[in-house]
Parts: C-alpha cells; sequence; structure tokens
C-alpha cells in the first residue's frame, strides 16, 4: 500500500511540475494574420499594424517581454490617435473666444467646417462630453474657458482612446488573444498528449494516493493531523497556499500570462460548447475535478457516516452537472451560460445590464432563467433555510461550499475558534452583504434610468470594485488561497454575502439547530477542532445547550468527529429551538443563563 | 495486548459485548492475547525494556510497556495531613473532607455515604465533573448535595462508541432478565436488562448506535418497563440522518424471544 501511495504522490508531483513548467514552454511570434484573425475592428486591425511593425513575424522566448511589447504597441497607437485626435489649446482658445460666457454647440459647429473624419470626431466628442454646458452662462470668459480646459483633457483622455484607440478593456482582451493565438510552443501542437500528461498525470496519482485509505478501517482517521505540514501552516501548506494565491492573481488580473494552461484545455472546451478554451473555462475544468477527485477522497475518509456520503455525492453531482456541463452545453445550443443552482448574492452579477438583456432576448428560455434566478432569491432561500438549515445550500449545493468540503476538507481544522475571530467575521460577513447589496441597487437603477451616477457613487466604478475586490480578490484569491493558512471557509465564514442572507434566515427563523445529547460531552474539543466556521461547538456542548448560529454550514463533521455521540443534526418544530443550557445527570445543579 | 479475562474489559461488560470488542480491537491488527497475564519485564544493558515474558512462558518483546491495570487513588502524600482517607479522600455528601474549607472530588474520593446502586470510589469523567458542578456551587455560596441522577457513561473503542445508562452489569442478578441483539456486521450491538417481576426497566448497553440521553435519563426517574422502552426505541434513536435505523428488527427480535412481553413498534412519536 505503501508503494501504491509514493508513486501516486510521485505521479502527481510529476504532473505538477509539468504543469508548471508549461507556463514557460512556448515561443511566441505575431503575423499578420493573427491581428487579423483577433482584432475585429478594422481601422484599429490597420493601426496596430501600421504604427510598429518591429514586432511581426519575430520570434519571442518570453512571455513576459512578448506581452511587453504588445503593450507598447497600444501605447503607441494611442499616441499616435491622441496627437491626430486630440483638441489643441488653439482650438480651446478659438472656441472659448467666440463663446465669450456664454457656452453653445453651435460654435463647436462654426469651429470645425471640414468633413474629414478628425473634425466630425471632434464635433462629436464636444457634442458627447460637453451638452451639458449647452446655453450656461458664466460669470466671466475665463471661467468658461477653465471649465471647457477640464472637458478637452477628458476627451483628449478618455475620449479618442474610447472611439478611436484602445480603452484598458480592450488593451487586456487582445493582448490576451494575441498572446494566445501567437504561441508557438509542444502544447498547441498538441494539447491532448499534454493534458494528459499534465493534469492527467496530477488525477491518477492523486487517485493513486488516496485510494489505498480504502485499506484502513472506516471510523474518523485523523491521527498525527498536527504533526502533518501540509495540514498544520508548516512549510507545505504556505508553499502550497502561495501557489494557489498566484494562480489566482494571474487568473483574476494577468491570463494574458497564462495562455498555454489555456489552450490545454481547448480540446476539451471545443468538445463541449465548440469554441476555444477561456480562462474560466480553464478554472472551471480544473475546480470540477478538485471537487471530483478530493471527493473521493472525503467519501473514504467518512465513509462509515451516510451523512458525510450522501453530502459529498450531492456537491460532486452540482458541481459537474450545473456548474461546469449545463452551462456549456447551453453554450453549445446558443442559449445565455447559466449556472442554474447559483443565486445572487453570491452571484454578484446577476442583476448586471449585460446579463439582464441577455436573458431577456433569449427568449422563453431566458426568461424563465431570470424568473428562476429571482425565486431562488426570495423564495429558495427562505422556504429551504427554514426547512432544513443554510446546509442545503452551503454544504450541500454550492460549488465553493463544494471546494472548501472537499479540496478543503484536510484543513478544516486550521480556522480560528477565538472570540475575535467570531466578531470579525461579524463585521466584514455583513458589510459585504450590504456592499453587494448598495452595488447591485445601483445597477439596477441604471438599467432602468440610464443614468450611472446612484445617492453617492458611480455604478459602473462601483460594480467594478466589488468585482475586483470582492469577486475575485476575496473570493478567489483569499477564499481559496487561504486554505492551507486559515482553514477551508475563509470565503463563506468573512466574505460570502449570499452566507450572510442564508445565516440571517438560519438564525431567526429556522427549523434547523444541532442538538447536544444532555451530559454526555466529555470536552474533548474535536468538535471545535473540526469545525470549518470556527465555532466553537464545545462551548455549547458542554453546557448541554444547543448550538444555533448564523454561520453553521451544517457540513456535519463536528457529529461525525464526536467519540460520544453528544452532536446531531436536527430539524425539529421551531419553539424549543435555542434550549436552555442544561446539565443531565445533576440533581442539583442549573446553570444560569 | 495481554488481557487477564476471557475478553477484553469483561469485567465491567457483559460477554456478548466484550467479545465483540475484543474482536474489533483484533481487527485493528492488535494482538489481543486473552487469560493472558505479564510475568516479567525484561530489560537491556542499559536498563531499557527488551521484551516481556507471559504467564504462558511467552516472550515478546517490544520497547515500550503500558500499563493500565486499573486506578486507585495517590493520596500517599496526605498521609501526615490529617485530612482522612480510606481507599480514597472521605468525603460527605457536600464534598467536605473532615477539616473545614478542604474538599475533595473526583476519582480519589471516597464517599462516607451511601448512595443506592452506585459504589463508593466512581472513578468516571462524568462523575468527576458533576462533582466539580456542584462544589463550584457551594464555593459560589449556594451549599450544595452531590446528587447524581441516573448513572450513565460512555467511551469509543477504536472505530465503536459506547454509551450506557442505568445499570447493566458483567452478569445478570437473580432478578434481573436480558435481551442482547447484535448487528450481523458486528459492529453494533444493544443490551437491555430490567427486572423479571417488575418488568421495570434498569438499563442499557448501546455499542455502534446513538442514544438520547435525555430520553434514558427521563425513563429511568420515571422507571419505566421495560415494553414501554421498546415501545418508544425511535425516540431515543440519536443517530444523524440518513444512518441506517435498527429499532424495528431488534424489536422484532425481541418480540420473538418473549412473545409474552411483546413490544408495540408501532407506538407513535410523542417527541
Ligand atoms: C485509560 C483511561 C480511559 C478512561 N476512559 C473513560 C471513559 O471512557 N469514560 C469515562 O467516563 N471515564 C473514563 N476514564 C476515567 C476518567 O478519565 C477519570 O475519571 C477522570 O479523568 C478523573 O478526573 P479527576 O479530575 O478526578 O482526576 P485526574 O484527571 O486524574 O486529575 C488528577 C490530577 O492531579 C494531579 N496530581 C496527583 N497527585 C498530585 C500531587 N501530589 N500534587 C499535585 N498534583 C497532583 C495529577 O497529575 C492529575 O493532573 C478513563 C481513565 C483512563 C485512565
Amino acid at each position: 500500500m505503501k508503494t501504491i501511495k509514493t508513486v501516486g504522490l510521485i505521479l502527481f508531483i510529476t504532473g505538477f511540475c509539468l504543469f508548471n513548467g508549461l507556463f514557460f514552454s512556448a515561443d511566441y511570434s505575431l503575423t499578420r494574420e493573427i491581428v487579423k484573425a483577433q482584432i475585429s475592428d478594422e481601422q484599429k486591425q490597420a493601426l496596430f499594424l501600421q504604427s510598429d511593425s518591429s514586432l511581426l513575424n519575430q520570434n519571442v522566448s518570453s512571455v513576459f517581454s512578448f506581452v511587453t511589447q504588445i503593450e507598447r504597441i497600444f501605447d503607441v497607437v494611442n499616441q499616435i490617435q491622441a496627437s491626430t485626435y486630440g483638441i489643441t489649446q488653439e482650438e480651446l482658445y478659438e472656441l472659448s473666444a467666440r463663446s465669450g460666457n456664454q457656452f453653445s454647440l453651435g460654435a463647436v459647429d462654426s469651429l470645425y467646417i471640414g468633413e474629414d473624419a478628425i473634425s466630425e470626431f471632434k464635433k462629436k466628442a464636444w457634442k458627447d462630453y460637453a451638452s451639458w454646458l449647452e446655453g450656461r452662462t458664466f460669470e466671466s470668459s475665463e471661467e468658461l474657458k477653465n471649465q471647457l480646459q477640464g472637458i478637452v483633457s477628458n476627451i483628449n483622455q478618455y475620449g479618442i482612446i474610447n472611439q478611436v484607440g484602445f480603452d484598458r478593456y480592450q488593451i487586456k482582451d487582445i493582448t490576451y488573444s494575441l498572446t494566445k493565438a501567437s504561441a508557438v510552443g509542444p502544447v498547441k501542437s498538441n494539447p491532448i498528449l499534454f493534458l494528459l500528461l499534465t493534469i492527467g498525470l496530477c488525477i491518477a496519482g492523486a487517485l493513486l494516493y488516496i485510494l489505498p485509505k480504502l485499506t484502513l478501517l472506516p471510523g474518523i482517521k485523523n491521527n498525527g493531523i498536527f504533526f502533518n505540514v501540509m495540514k498544520n501552516t508548516g512549510w507545505l501548506g504556505i508553499l502550497t497556499g502561495t501557489w494557489l494565491i498566484l494562480f489566482y492573481v494571474v487568473l483574476y488580473f494577468y491570463p494574458q500570462y497564462m495562455t498555454q494552461w489555456i489552450t490545454l484545455v481547448d480540446p476539451v472546451s471545443k468538445a463541449l460548447n465548440g469554441n476555444e478554451a477561456g480562462r474560466f473555462f480553464l478554472y472551471g475544468f480544473i475546480y470540477t475535478l478538485c471537487i471530483l477527485v478530493m471527493g473521493v477522497r472525503m467519501i473514504i475518509h467518512y465513509r462509515h457516516s451516510k451523512y458525510q456520503v450522501l453530502r459529498t455525492c450531492s456537491v460532486m453531482f452540482f458541481q459537474t452537472a450545473f456548474a461546469f456541463l449545463i452551462p456549456e452545453i447551453l453554450i453549445r445550443l446558443n442559449k445565455p451560460y447559466f449556472d442554474f443552482k447559483n443565486i445572487w448574492p453570491l452571484d454578484y452579477s446577476f442583476f448586471f445590464d449585460s446579463r439582464i438583456s441577455e436573458l431577456i432576448s433569449a427568449g422563453t428560455l431566458g426568461i424563465f432563467m431570470l424568473g428562476w434566478g429571482i425565486a431562488l432569491i426570495i423564495i429558495g432561500v427562505p422556504v429551504l433555510v427554514y426547512f432544513f438549515g443554510k446546509r442545503w445550500y452551503c454544504s450541500w449545493v454550492c460549488g465553493c461550499g463544494g471546494l472548501a468540503e472537499t479540496l478543503g476538507d484536510p484543513y478544516r481544522q486550521l480556522s480560528n475558534k477565538t472570540v475575535k475571530a467570531w466578531k470579525i467575521e461579524r463585521w466584514m460577513i455583513h458589510s459585504v452583504l450590504v456592499f453587494a447589496i448598495v452595488m447591485t441597487a445601483g445597477v439596477i437603477y441604471t438599467y432602468w434610468t440610464g443614468a450611472s451616477w446612484f445617492l453617492f457613487f458611480d455604478s459602473y466604478q462601483l460594480r467594478e470594485v466589488y468585482g475586483a475586490f470582492i469577486g475575485a480578490g476575496f473570493a478567489g484569491v483569499v477564499g481559496t488561497g487561504f486554505y492551507p493558512l486559515m482553514g477551508n471557509r475563509v470565503w463563506c465564514r468573512f466574505g460570502c454575502p449570499l452566507a450572510a442572507y442564508l445565516g440571517i434566515v438560519q438564525r431567526f427563523k429556522s427549523r434547523f439547530r444541532i442538538t447536544t445529547n444532555g451530559g454526555q460531552c466529555i470536552s474533548c474539543g474535536n468538535c471545535s477542532t473540526y469545525c470549518e466556521m470556527g465555532i466553537d461547538v464545545r462551548w455549547y456542548a458542554q453546557r448541554g445547550q444547543n448550538i444555533v448560529r448564523s454561520s453553521c454550514v451544517g457540513c456535519g463533521v463536528c457529529s461525525s468527529v464526536c467519540p460520544r455521540g453528544v452532536l446531531n443534526l436536527e430539524v425539529k418544530e421551531e419553539s424549543g429551538r435555542f434550549g436552555k443550557p442544561i446539565l443531565i445527570g445533576n440533581n442539583n445543579v442549573k446553570i444560569s443563563e | 495486548m495481554l488481557v487477564r479475562e476471557s475478553a477484553f474489559w469483561s469485567n465491567v461488560l457483559p460477554l456478548q459485548e466484550a467479545n465483540m470488542i475484543s474482536r474489533h480491537i483484533q481487527s485493528h491488527h492488535v494482538d489481543l492475547k486473552l487469560e493472558t497475564e505479564l510475568k516479567e519485564i525484561q530489560s537491556d544493558d542499559k536498563g531499557c525494556v527488551q521484551s516481556i515474558v507471559t504467564n504462558r512462558g511467552e516472550t515478546i518483546s517490544c520497547q515500550f510497556v503500558g500499563l493500565t491495570v486499573g486506578v486507585s487513588p495517590a493520596i500517599e502524600f496526605l498521609k501526615d495531613s490529617g485530612i482522612a482517607t480510606k481507599r480514597g479522600i472521605l468525603v460527605n455528601e457536600y464534598l467536605e473532607t473532615n477539616i473545614p474549607d478542604v474538599y475533595a472530588l473526583g476519582d480519589c474520593v471516597e464517599r462516607t455515604y451511601d448512595l443506592p446502586g452506585r459504589r463508593n470510589i466512581e472513578q468516571v469523567w462524568y462523575t468527576g465533573r458533576m462533582m466539580g458542578e456542584v462544589l463550584a456551587q457551594t464555593i459560589c455560596g449556594v451549599k450544595t448535595k452531590y446528587e447524581p441522577g441516573p448513572w450513565f457513561n460512555s467511551a469509543k473503542f477504536f472505530d465503536i462508541e459506547y454509551q450506557t445508562y442505568g445499570n447493566v452489569r458483567s452478569t445478570t442478578e437473580n432478578i434481573e432478565n436480558e435481551f442482547y441483539w447484535e448487528h450481523s456486521g458486528g459492529t453494533k450491538c444493544m443490551h437491555l436488562v430490567w427486572n423479571k417481576q417488575t418488568q421495570q426497566f434498569l438499563g442499557i448497553n448501546s455499542f455502534g448506535i446513538r442514544l438520547r440521553h435525555e430520553c434514558f435519563d427521563r425513563w429511568l426517574r420515571d422507571n419505566q418497563s421495560i415494553q414501554f422502552v421498546l415501545d418508544h426505541l425511535k425516540e431515543a434513536n440519536f443517530d444523524p440522518e440518513f444512518f441506517n435505523r435498527y429499532e424495528d428488527e431488534i424489536i422484532k427480535q425481541f418480540s420473538e424471544t418473549f412473545p409474552n412481553l411483546k413490544a408495540n413498534s408501532k407506538v407513535t412519536s410523542t417527541l
């Protein structure tokens, strides 16, 4: 058995090292054809090709230098466009001279009399950026000029880039697609082989490492867990956390560097949805595999408990079918991408105008999806939490929960159990919920009115801040990267706005509780140790009190690891749920509350 | 592992349970040598243990010996203190020793008064805890007697959890009747004992099936009958959701063994 485990470990490490090596495996060669294929706007395409051709047909061996050079080209193009289309100081003087102290767009029309593209652009830019000043009278012509100066710098800084240059979103997208298309190397020519040699080998190795656990008798086997450098925040745990954090940073913020990894799964993506893979296809693919492989481990580890086995099967199913396969198939059928089990506000972009428009324009199915999503928020969450507790979602259905309960299971003992952590948790998670609600209110306001300014913020800016800090930073980088450092539920415990919403219902209106079995607790502390949400379960069990906590995701591990059968997840009538502290067995002792 | 008795812990557990636990211990690859005692510990030239010899003449080489032959209060250091001791430190129902403001509790204590059905030295976790609770109240100004309710205890043997409520002795007494059920998998069993004449339920041992303390505490206090307990056995189940339930099987076997004590498994839950 030991040999099989060792072979598994070696295979896994080999596959993993090769996977990392692929990051640097390609050369990059940009051609005219690639530019033409990746930049759809013909004018911009031409600009890109004219401005600097030194990179064309060159062989660049480093992805970093290739990306830098591409980005330089975008800079050059934008500079050229700025000098071509930029509104000059002379024009500004002339315009202010003609306007006196009252602004009118008529003056703009009379300034640019040409019919050429540049004049047309400038006229339009003034209309877009200055029409709100129309007819306004100023104290002095000097003041008007100052006002116009601001508008000129807005046009020169943003207007030109947006209209005739490349804005930062385009630069990001096109840099990514140019890099991916320009790569030449082993992965490009043989993606399937390398997929098998990297991810395939990792899966095989992991399974070989896991399956021998079957030779141990069923039952809780956490022996030596705090002596394991992977599981006690030792060097291996820190290394793993660092790798995960880097992976997420690249995935969310610098995808242009990881095109080799994405190319690896192109064949899978094409088979499923007909298109080349994007970064989130790669992510979803690896994510699902992690849940499946580590789900097998979870099932073996807790195979004496039907609750844990069924629960793990459930998260494996929902991830594979609902989060991964169905959305891909929907794309193949030309329907909107939709994860039927994702719920706002975890799915924070559910009400974004682009997605609502997409659903509304997708016919009956789209309307159904919209209705389904809303029904989950206002009916699904409260009703199911009332009957089952928030676990129906957090530890049976949710993808974040699914990863935490499988890949993250070896780290559950690392969650902080202090009262201080609990306080921080409550402040943080409810702040994120408020943030998500305010952000979404802004988004919906903008959708109905078209105005981007809502209350005290710009709704576009706010959703971007939310996406970067909460959606990517918190849920991804911290949420998963910190598994080996702070336990497997950092996001669910401190950040997830949906968990906050589910938790409020669970705390105030639910039949769910963890029952303490009379006076049987022996204070061993296993329950608190293995509570991934950092609940000090023992504190309740010692005094014979039920555990009703908004954060409890009902994973049932406290009950599984209890050596005395003290804890049980139960749904019963609401009354008496909180329960008074009782210590059965001792006639004369009552605990004061 | 050497065990003097014919099965593991059979001085406390009835033979059926002791045998089941013995098999479970062996399935964990522990070489359980029953009816065997330690005769000699042999050392090497550095004075470290090298091997042991059993009373059957077998020599087993080893680097470590764990002796677990029971506990007795380590109270020699109190010899000249004036605190009254016998086998343990003597205390009254307020856990007071013979010297004012000196209390004793836990494993080291020997009660000077009798509690029905209980020994005067009770070396288990729960009694220690309960004495602590009582004494804390006394010290905080509410003078409280130590009066434990019905007996209960629990343990875990490798993967098998054990709970007991009331009294199930290693051998039943004359007036007692007993019923034993064991699951075919050999890791779960239940043992019930009641009074032959009155049918009063006296105690239960449960292995591999969790039971609700609150139910058995109440039923023992209310002197419920064995029929009542079987009728309500389902209510007392404390296993997690989706776990297999065995009450029907247990009740069926019980009715077959004691046809005139027929338990009605159809009683609806009152919980
Ligand atoms: C192997 C084993 C398994 C057990 N399993 C169970 C079980 O499953 N269920 C159950 O209910 N009970 C079980 N017990 C019994 C239970 O552990 C004890 O009843 C309980 O721990 C007693 O608590 P206590 O505080 O009275 O004594 P202890 O926990 O023994 O504490 C006494 C303390 O006093 C200290 N001490 C002793 N002499 C001195 C001195 N001169 N000066 C200063 N300090 C001193 C000792 O170092 C010790 O820390 C088990 C016991 C053992 C040994």
